[in-house]
């Protein structure tokens, strides 16, 4: 499967944000998606998933032009940066309306979900959540995911573990990750290939030196 | 299913809230009548049932206006991902609600 966006544009008002921005992400593949703050970053994977209302837009998924949450399931699944499970929702329900079998089996012995199998996600502290959260994304039935920085608030021993998970998700599930964060050193671990999101597009990087190039990391800066 | 599944979930948490309201208001609605000893043989119940089934309606869409637009607007993601929009899950209140009132109606 592959995810195509193209013609993205997006203005707040008279400021540009996105002026046909284009991005692909194939299943298999990793794309780390890096970019100064309030560059667009968030705004593109929220317009890709119609979260937000764009100037212009062409997204499909395969042959699917995706048009409105309708045409998601199956297809598109995203993690938001701020906490977005119901808070009245037991973990183990989430769990049933997310993930298939036997990713659902799979997860409910894991070490990191089963102690809060049965309780609502208000129990459950922020960290924890974030790492139950990426976790049910990356188990959905979606084969293309959109990562909007999951590594927030999450401890650096277990952003290792989240790289490997992503890794494996892409390479031996086959599925497509789309996956922005600050914390470039860990994107670029995690990533098969590089964009940048500078000047209201995406460009490809064939090399982290060109970090430099597009004005995201200091000259003086080591990669 | 699962979408269905989902509906009742985003549904649950503002029935308790708008029915427990609403037989309030259905109740209150009524006192003026029953202290001023007003009522009669057959109009003698303590609660108002089309109040209640008025201030459901009313009301169910005013908890889904708190909840999720001014308290939990993220909380949309998680419907979204699974197909639910958010003019679906308006829609969808808006429905449940009047079902609901009318049954109210019906029933009581």
């Amino acid at each position: 499967m592959k995810l195509r966006a193209d013609s993205i544009h997006k203005y707040f008002g008279e400021a540009a944000v996105l002026t046909g921005a284009y991005l692909t992400c194939e299943t298999g593949g990793v794309v780390g998606l890096v970019g100064r703050n309030g560059c667009g970053k968030s705004t593109l994977l929220r317009v890709i998933m119609r979260l937000l209302p764009a100037d212009g837009a062409f997204v499909e998924v395969d042959d699917t032009y995706i048009k409105s949450a309708r045409q998601l399931p199956g297809r598109l699944a995203y993690l938001p940066q701020d906490g977005w499970l119901p808070d009245h929702l037991r973990i183990r329900q989430a769990l049933r309306l997310y993930c298939p079998q036997p990713y659902r089996s799979q997860l409910e012995g894991h070490a990191w979900v089963q102690p809060f199998l049965d309780r609502k996600c208000y129990q459950v502290s922020a960290g924890q959540l974030r790492l139950i959260e990426c976790l049910l994304i990356l188990h959905s039935r979606a084969p293309i995911v959109l990562l909007d920085e999951p590594f927030n608030g999450i401890a650096p021993i277990q952003k290792e573990e989240i790289i490997r998970l992503i890794r494996a998700q892409a390479e031996q599930a086959g599925k497509g990750i789309v996956l922005t964060d600050h914390d470039y050193r860990h994107v670029w671990q995690a990533a098969t290939r590089l964009v940048v999101l500078k000047d209201r597009n995406v460009y490809t990087l064939q090399k982290k030196e060109e970090l430099k190039n597009f004005g995201y990391l200091p000259d003086s800066a080591w990669v | 299913m699962t979408q269905l599944i989902a509906l009742w979930h985003f549904e649950r948490r503002l029935i308790l809230p708008a029915a427990l309201i609403s037989v309030i208001a259905g109740a209150i609605s009524r006192l003026p009548v029953q202290l001023a000893g007003l009522e009669n043989a057959a109009d003698s119940t303590w609660i108002s049932v089309p109040t209640v089934a008025r201030s459901y309606l009313l009301l169910s869409l005013v908890f889904h206006g708190v909840t999720y637009e001014l308290r939990k607007p993220q909380e949309y993601h998680f419907y979204h991902n699974l197909g639910l929009g958010r003019i679906h899950l308006w829609a969808t209140t808006a429905v449940f609600s009047l079902i609901i009132g009318l049954l109210i109606n019906l029933i009581l």
